[in-house]
């Protein structure tokens, strides 16, 4: 079998996380083909990447995983540089060009962090040894860095893109302009790609939602709408407890959150927080929901949402955020909202459904999520895309031979 | 007026480690200050004897034809504070409003390197450890190509035998309005430097 290797911030069974999520289901995906290496950090928290876990090879379900530590945690100086990249640089509002020079702008990266020279001292030596290296999330310093160590005829990026400030700085575009192979998992991430960076080549392969077998529906005693993830303003929570506070009826339903709380969530008796929970019973309480809600503006695929979606449950989405409003726009199966008032009403009506036009619009976006986004679709063209690519490379180099 | 830094760190300017820099963080004082709309040029070395003259020769002719405001940092390596004489005669020319004199402390040889349009090297003023880190962190490098010796910076600098001022002075502005070109040697710089990192094979 071809060894290839799969770059990513993080990797751990502990680690929530999008793009973490997506680069570990590629790795079990591709797993049976290739002989699969994650590259990653010994790191697990995604805000200071502090060293929690030790350097070195080890395995996970059969698949190897070198990590590699992280020089610096992050600090007092990045967040320097974050202040005046939001407050005074502005590079998604001022005109060009950017006021920081390209080094300047590698070294917001640099500190974001995490940064680990040894990850590249290891792509710098073993790359020779991979077919193909996929970079899993565009932001990070091991994607930024790494993807260049690698010649562009074997390097495949998965960007996980959204539309957020850091994502206009210059570098970006200027670095992955020089990698035409490229992973999006919808069809609005690539518009995006292209808005931003003027990009728009690459596959649109998804993610496949691995929680997609039907469960009895959890019951809390009163209806009750659903929010599953990293409990955070970033996410909009704050937005959703505002506008669940001005719900008319609102003591007659229940806002139900698990995940974990970085926001600090109010004592009401209207809020449940049920923290962590296993797959089963998020299954049941996303069954069980009148509706699920995502508030994030910025998401470039969220998972959560089609698990909802696939338990045959209408979803509440962000409209602003465009990946959102096309996974609802393309289902039927749930609602956009795109200010509080609009919010407030479609939670009420989600509330409100009957169980006929519940079922029919569940049903709607469980198919939706079925037919795209099912495991064997999704493995399908993985394979074929990085299949691709190792064959293109191939030839190349033996026609230079 | 030029600007004497007072060094404190008990660190050499030339003994910065160039595959250290990366880690260590920037002067933001400088950084802030340094980070303008208006071009910022770099020259570092050992400049007991002076500025050089085409250099300042240079800067004075980029200033007349491209920009008035644009800057032009200093950074004398080697020692805890830059020459007094070097103050003097940098305070004594015609652009001195426009020049910043400082020891090349590595927190400040960082801030000087990030908001830098390119690094200039000249025969009289440069320094292997500082160009070696402008190719780490993807500066350009421009100027004499004496002063860089091939083995140093390869094809990743736009350099030129016995450069005048006045090409100086064109190398400085077609860097400033040509994005591409930055580009290229940014990558190729990056690339320099790698090989100095290992002697692995290239990437197919």
């Amino acid at each position: 079998m071809k060894r290839i290797a799969i770059v990513t911030q993080r990797c751990h069974e502990s680690v929530v996380g999008g793009s973490e999520a997506l680069a570990w289901q590629y790795a079990r995906l591709l797993g049976g083909r290739f002989e699969v290496e994650i590259l990653t950090t010994t790191a697990t928290d995604c805000v200071s990447w502090a060293n929690a876990l030790p350097a070195g090879a080890t395995q996970r379900e059969g698949i190897a995983i070198q990590r590699f530590p992280t020089v610096f945690e992050r600090g007092e100086y990045w967040y320097e540089l974050h202040r005046r990249l939001m407050l005074e640089v502005q590079p998604h509002l001022a005109p060009p060009p950017c006021l920081w020079r390209a080094a300047q702008q590698e070294e917001y990266i640099r500190f974001q962090g995490p940064y680990c020279p040894a990850l590249e001292d290891w792509l710098l030596a073993h790359r020779g040894d991979y077919a193909a290296v996929l970079f899993c999330t565009y932001l990070y310093a091991p994607s930024y860095f790494g993807i260049r160590l690698i010649g562009p005829r074997r390097a495949i990026l998965i960007p996980t893109l959204h539309d957020e400030v850091p994502a206009w700085l210059p570098v970006y575009a200027a670095r992955y302009a020089a990698f035409p192979h490229r992973i999006w998992l919808t069809e609005a991430e690539r518009r995006t790609a292209t808005r931003l960076w003027g990009l728009d080549g690459g596959a649109v392969l998804g993610m496949a939602v691995e929680q997609a077998q039907a469960s009895a529906p959890a019951s809390l005693g009163a209806p009750y709408l659903l929010y599953c993830g990293r409990i955070d303003a970033a996410k909009g929570c704050d937005e959703l407890l505002d506008a669940f506070a001005r719900l008319p009826g609102r003591d007659r339903a229940k806002l139900v959150f698990t995940g974990s709380d970085h926001l600090g969530l109010p004592k009401h008796p209207w809020i449940e927080y049920h923290g962590f929970v296993d797959e089963a019973r998020k299954r049941a309480l996303m069954a069980g929901a009148a509706g699920f809600v995502l508030p994030s503006r910025y998401e470039s695929f969220s998972i959560v949402a089609l698990e909802a979606m696939a338990q045959g449950t209408p979803v509440l989405v962000n409209g602003h955020c465009e990946v959102m409003r096309e996974h609802i726009e393309t289902s039927a199966g749930g609602y956009c909202y795109t200010d509080t008032a609009q919010m407030i009403e479609r939670m009420t009506t989600l509330l409100a459904l009957d169980a006929p036009a519940r079922a029919r619009m569940g049903a709607a976006g469980r198919a939706y999520v079925l037919a795209r986004y099912g495991e064997d679709t999704v493995r399908a063209r993985l394979v074929d895309c990085v299949e691709g690519v190792i064959a293109a490379a191939d030839r190349a180099q033996a026609s230079a031979a | 007026m030029p600007t004497m830094h007072s060094a404190v760190a008990a660190v050499h300017g030339s003994d910065v480690r160039p595959d250290g820099l990366a880690t260590i963080a920037a002067n933001l004082a400088l950084l802030a200050r340094w980070q303008a709309r208006a071009a910022c040029w770099l020259v570092a070395g050992d400049l007991r004897t002076g500025l050089p003259h085409d250099l300042l020769e240079a800067f004075e002719l980029y200033l007349a034809r491209c920009e008035a405001d644009a800057r032009l940092i200093v950074l004398a390596t080697g020692a805890h504070e830059p020459p007094q004489a070097l103050a003097d005669a940098l305070q004594a020319c015609a652009a001195s409003a426009q020049i910043e004199l400082h020891a090349a402390q590595p927190a400040v040889l960082k801030a000087a390197l990030l908001a830098a349009d390119a690094l200039i090297l000249s025969d009289a003023a440069s320094d292997p450890a500082v160009t070696l880190a402008a190719l780490e962190l993807g500066v350009p490098v421009i100027g004499s190509a004496a002063a860089a010796t091939a083995a140093l910076t390869g094809a990743a600098a736009l350099l030129w035998p016995g450069a005048t001022p006045a090409l100086l002075a064109a190398s400085m502005e077609r860097v400033r309005q040509d994005a591409r070109l930055r580009g290229i040697l940014r990558e190729r710089g990056f690339s320099d430097w790698n090989l100095r990192r290992t002697a692995s094979e290239p990437p197919a």
